[in-house]
């Protein structure tokens, strides 16, 4: 089936077949790599984009759904020349190490914020619940996503080093 | 998983969609449950599949004198945030923020928690004490309604034919002086089936439980009222209700398992505690 959507505010068609998920569209037509495979069950984040701007998760989503809806991935937030706010705090708060899940993260982080620029701390964990990672032990991100809401906070250090 | 994908923007395309090879055709909503059911096996590849979501009156939640009607196709997303829900129904919103994580319930909807019918679903028990009915309607344009109690059956099991959408759920608006309560037990912060999970529903008068009604999940094959403890509610002074007595024969009305989440006692403990809690935090 043909379908037509925007991609980071550009036009795309392309034929698929009916059954294939947005992800393997983005990624496998479109060059996307930016969004990741994880789980493939909605439950690790790595897969997040925008559907009209509502994080979503893309290992679920039937290419089918997306006929006529504006797809944002991460490559569409920012980029090394350009990053994004939250990209660059994420990466200054040494938010990320193997790098695997922080798309995901910046993806659920940049609609967060956007929606409620003051958002507090623990609506931060809540909105991340569905975004997993395995390196950093999430302390960093909470804090690099908080301080664009409260600029009073620091990148968390250990008690020793204080 | 399937040849074609059909997103009809009306109810009468979709029946008759779903008409022309009823066994070969599958309702899609949200999906997120049910992609996984295609991807892992669970379900049978088939030709077709019609997705509700486009469909605009099934993405309604309206409120007239008598009743609320929400739409088989809104999202968990749209409850959270709908002011009327939270204002008449807030149960609803609790259960809901406690499903999944936020980019699920963005697509999820409340009828894909109802007619998956797993024995934990989250939307059911807040939704049975409301008394809510089922909003049925079959090929031939047809509409009928069943209490949310009679439209479960059993483990994934629902009174639902090839040939029928759920459009919506409907219940009688809540007096303002009732008072619901909603928890679920996890084993996580949340991304986690239910443990148990809990709703209750009470009318206060004269410093008497007037009315309750009492719903848990995860510990029988649907969700259940806990008639043995409604009955022993219902009528008593307030400041009897705390009384251990009342909520030591819940075993008469739940028949839990062990599983990897939990044992059968742990669940059968849990469920007289919770029960107890609840009543005492809403009377407190």
């Amino acid at each position: 089936m043909k379908i037509n959507f925007y991609v980071n505010h550009n036009p795309v068609t392309i034929e698929i077949s009916a059954d294939k998920m947005l992800v393997d569209i983005l990624r496998d037509e479109l060059g996307l790599t930016g969004t990741k495979i994880s789980c493939r069950e909605g439950e690790c984040g790595t897969c997040t984009v925008w559907l009209d701007g509502v994080p979503v998760n893309s290992c679920l989503l039937p290419a089918a759904k997306v006929q006529g809806h504006h797809i944002t991935t991460i490559e569409g937030l920012g980029d090394t020349d350009n990053p994004h706010a939250v990209q660059e705090r994420i990466a200054a708060f040494g938010g990320s190490q193997c790098g695997y899940c922080s798309p995901g993260f910046v993806m659920v982080s940049a609609a967060l914020l956007r929606d409620n620029p003051t958002i507090t701390r623990k609506n931060i964990i809540e909105g991340l619940s569905g975004n997993l990672c395995r390196c950093t032990g999430y302390t960093r991100i909470i804090a690099a996503v908080e301080s664009l809401a409260d600029p009073s906070v620091e990148i968390p250090l250990p008690e020793e080093v204080k | 998983m399937w040849n074609t994908y059909f997103s009809p923007e009306n109810i009468q395309d979709a029946l008759q969609i779903i008409n022309r090879g009823p066994d070969q055709s599958r309702i899609i909503a949200g999906g997120t449950d049910l992609v996984l059911d295609f991807s892992s096996g669970r379900l049978p590849p088939v030709d077709a599949v019609v997705d509700i979501s486009n469909i605009p009156e099934l993405k309604i939640i309206s409120k007239d004198s008598e009743s609320i009607t929400i739409g088989s196709a809104v999202t968990l997303s749209e409850i959270i945030h709908s002011d009327l829900i939270q204002n008449h129904a807030g149960i609803l919103s609790e259960a809901a923020q406690q499903i999944a994580g936020l980019q699920i319930r963005n697509i999820a909807t409340l009828g894909g928690n109802v007619v998956n019918a797993s024995p934990a679903a989250d939307m059911v028990p807040p939704l049975l004490v409301q008394e809510c009915m089922v909003i049925i309607i079959n090929s031939d344009q047809v509409i009928r309604e069943i209490p949310l109690e009679n439209f479960l059956q059993g483990n994934r099991q629902v009174d639902l034919s090839r040939c029928e959408i759920v459009t919506g759920f409907k219940f009688q608006v809540p007096e303002a002086k009732t008072i619901q309560y909603f928890r679920k037990v996890q084993n996580r912060g949340s991304m986690a089936i239910a443990v148990l999970n809990l709703a209750v529903f009470m009318g206060i008068k004269d410093k008497h439980i007037a009315q309750v009604r009492i719903a848990m999940g995860a510990v029988a094959p649907t969700a259940v009222r806990i008639k043995s403890i409604e009955e022993r509610l219902t009528g008593l002074p307030i400041y009897e209700a705390d009384n251990p007595q009342i909520y030591n024969e819940i075993h008469k009305d739940i028949a839990p398992i062990s599983d990897f989440r939990a044992t059968r006692n742990y669940r059968l403990r849990v469920a007289q505690s919770i029960t107890r809690q609840a009543v005492v935090q809403m009377l407190g």
